[in-house]
């Protein structure tokens, strides 16, 4: 698999200035991993855990304080803006908020016109090519015309995913982009971005604070806590066997229906701490169930706990499996059975 | 008995609140009405005027308002109904043509200081602040007798003395619209700076510049108005309101009608501008 690298990150670091004061918030925080060509890559945390700041890092919306992204070998992180361009087309990103993603003023024509007419794509055949993107993305070519405002907000996210695939993108960041739909556009919009992503055979970041969202669709799981990785593994690795407390606290806070009457859910206390001053030590001390003197002095470093699972814990042994590995209860089977026959021949 | 009778209150026609609505959703049109009566004027003005605006007539010197002149004549005996008529065009061009003027140079520099911002932004604020703690009518004062007499410099005057408000509403709109996704998404897509701001920042920003902008119209007229009437601005014989009341000056106690008309061309005008302003305002900015 280390043949089909495709980004490599190291050290990176992001520290944005606080207005007005010496105050340094400290949102990435020497952050290193790769990138593989076709893997899907989750990226989750809290809010304040610096995902959607590293995830700008990566297409240069934002300017690196240090440290390097090496894309096939090379380090954009500093090219200037003429040399990134042929670049960008590469890496293409998808946002959270579909209300404001789009210009308003702009029709949908015009919107995804624009990105053909900066890198002179289709120049012949644009109006074909657009209507091409909308099909792709499950949209009827005639709207091309309307303005976003007369779409809704699922339909908005579509044309946002339009517009990152009008470049021929090889790799996709996603913003939390399904986060700010309603729950029953969710799943239509994650199930057309894996069927794009393995139709175009894309690379995917999906940047997320919701483990549900990830769970059945991402090959490797990267998790930040303030600014820093915590645990980086594959997906199944990292679900059924969580190498740091942080990333069990964060299973077991998502909603499980094999759980419900087996065992109280356990939730993390307190708030994530200011990234303007991190804790000491290990970030995670000041909320971890197993903290002991040690955590609040010396830094864990990220260490390998089987091939390609790593994490960042002094106890990375004595993390419980969050999931039982039993069969779902009898009950809960026939539940399911039912309500599958009600729904048999509904085609929803 | 203790049933419980939902208490409805009657419903009750407000007629304050039905002509309150009425009224604040009128603003734009009677303002559009007087604005366009205006512009008319203006335009047709040599079909429209019973008279020559500049040819006197010395057997009817300061008359009063009468079926051969409805507004009256002025010192010269020239007929003030004409003569304002033709004023409007010297209101009129000078306070669109000065708007148009400070907006030019306004807002490409706000929003390049507000797209930008850091040492330009800077830089582009010390300038502006520095030209707004003048006020404005003393800053166009300054530059039109800086530039000397006539339609023209004082169009100039008043353009720049207006400029600042321009380039401050400019920046504050880019510094809002930069934050928005699209643009980030635009920037991602590998758009220039150069763009960005004229495809999406430019649009975004327009509509509070063009209330803004037909506000000042208000203030730019009134402004010439007082540039007339200190002899900074239309140059005699071609009419202008301001100048006329500085005619009108040395007879108001005799002929206070050489005053009253202009005066009342100038407020409604200035109201006209100021109504459909706020009208506009009331259309854009819901969003």
């Amino acid at each position: 698999m280390s043949d089909m690298l495709f980004m490599n990150v190291h050290d990176l670091v992001k520290h944005f200035k606080v207005a007005n004061s010496s105050d340094v918030v400290h949102a990435v925080d020497g952050v290193s991993f790769s990138i593989y060509r076709n893997e899907t890559l989750a990226v989750v945390g809290e809010s304040g855990s610096g995902k959607t700041t590293l995830g700008r890092l990566l297409i240069r919306l934002v300017e690196p304080t240090s440290g390097a992204i090496e894309l096939d070998g090379q380090d954009i992180s500093n090219l200037s803006d003429a040399r990134m361009k042929p670049l960008r087309r590469r890496i293409q990103m998808i946002f959270q908020d579909p209300y404001s993603s789009l210009d308003p003023r702009m029709s949908v024509e015009q919107t995804l016109g624009e990105a053909l007419a900066i890198h002179g794509l289709a120049k012949h055949s644009r109006k074909e090519r657009i209507a091409e993107l909308l099909t792709l993305v499950g949209l009827d070519p005639s709207l091309a015309g309307r303005f976003p405002h007369q779409f809704s907000g699922g339909q908005r996210q579509r044309i946002g995913i339009a517009r990152a695939l009008s470049v021929e993108p090889e790799m996709i960041v996603g913003d939390e982009p399904v986060s700010a739909l309603d729950v029953s556009v969710r799943a239509q919009v994650l199930n057309l971005l894996s069927d794009i992503r393995a139709r175009l055979g894309l690379t995917f970041v999906m940047i997320t604070h919701d483990l549900g969202v990830v769970r059945h669709s991402a090959d490797r799981i990267i998790v930040l806590y303030l600014g820093k990785i915590v645990e980086i593994g594959a997906a199944d690795d990292v679900f059924t066997q969580p190498r740091h407390p942080y990333t069990r606290a964060l299973i077991k806070a998502t909603p499980d229906p094999f759980r419900l009457r087996r065992e109280a859910t356990e939730i993390l206390g307190g708030e994530v701490p200011s990234p303007i001053a991190p804790p000491s030590g290990c970030r995670f001390h000041t909320r971890c169930p197993m903290a002991r003197d040690i955590c609040s002095k010396e830094e864990p470093a990220l260490e390998t706990r089987k091939p390609r699972h790593l994490s960042a814990c002094h106890f990375a042994h004595e993390v419980v499996p969050p999931i039982s590995q039993e069969p779902p209860p009898r009950l809960y089977q026939q539940r399911l059975d039912i309500i599958r026959a009600a729904y048999a021949g509904k085609d929803t | 008995m203790n049933t419980l009778t939902p208490t409805v209150p009657p419903a009750r026609f407000n007629v304050w609140f039905a002509l309150r609505r009425m009224v604040s959703g009128a603003n734009i049109y009677v303002g559009g009405l007087i604005v366009g009566l205006v512009i008319v004027m203006a335009v047709f003005a040599p079909w429209i005027a019973p008279y020559d605006p500049a040819a006197s007539d010395w057997l009817a010197i300061r008359q009063e308002p009468s079926w051969a002149h409805w507004m009256g004549t002025d010192d010269l005996g020239r007929d003030t109904l004409s003569r304002i008529i033709f004023g409007a065009r010297a209101s009129l061009s000078a306070g669109v043509i000065s708007v148009l003027f400070a907006m030019v140079v306004g807002v490409p520099l706000g929003l390049i200081s507000g797209y930008f911002g850091g040492w330009i932004d800077a830089a582009m604020a010390r300038v502006t602040e520095a030209m707004l703690t003048c006020p404005f009518l003393v800053l166009a004062i300054a530059l039109a007798a800086f530039l000397g007499p006539g339609l023209q410099n004082a169009m100039i005057a008043i353009g720049i003395s207006a400029s600042p408000l321009f380039i401050r509403l400019a920046r504050g709109q880019a510094m809002v619209v930069k934050q928005e996704d699209y643009v980030d998404a635009t920037r991602a897509l590998g758009a220039s700076s150069w763009r960005i701001i004229v495809r999406h920042i430019l649009p975004n920003s327009m509509p509070p510049l063009i209330v803004q902008g037909t506000l000042t119209i208000a203030t730019s007229i009134l402004a010439e108005s007082s540039l007339a009437f200190l002899g900074l601005g239309q140059l005699p014989p071609a009419p202008s309101w301001g100048s006329m009341l500085d005619a009108a000056r040395q007879f108001l106690s005799e002929s206070s009608e050489m005053a009253v008309f202009p005066g009342l061309a100038i407020i409604l005008t200035v109201a006209g501008f100021n109504l459909l302003g706020d009208g506009l305002r009331r259309r854009l900015d819901r969003r």
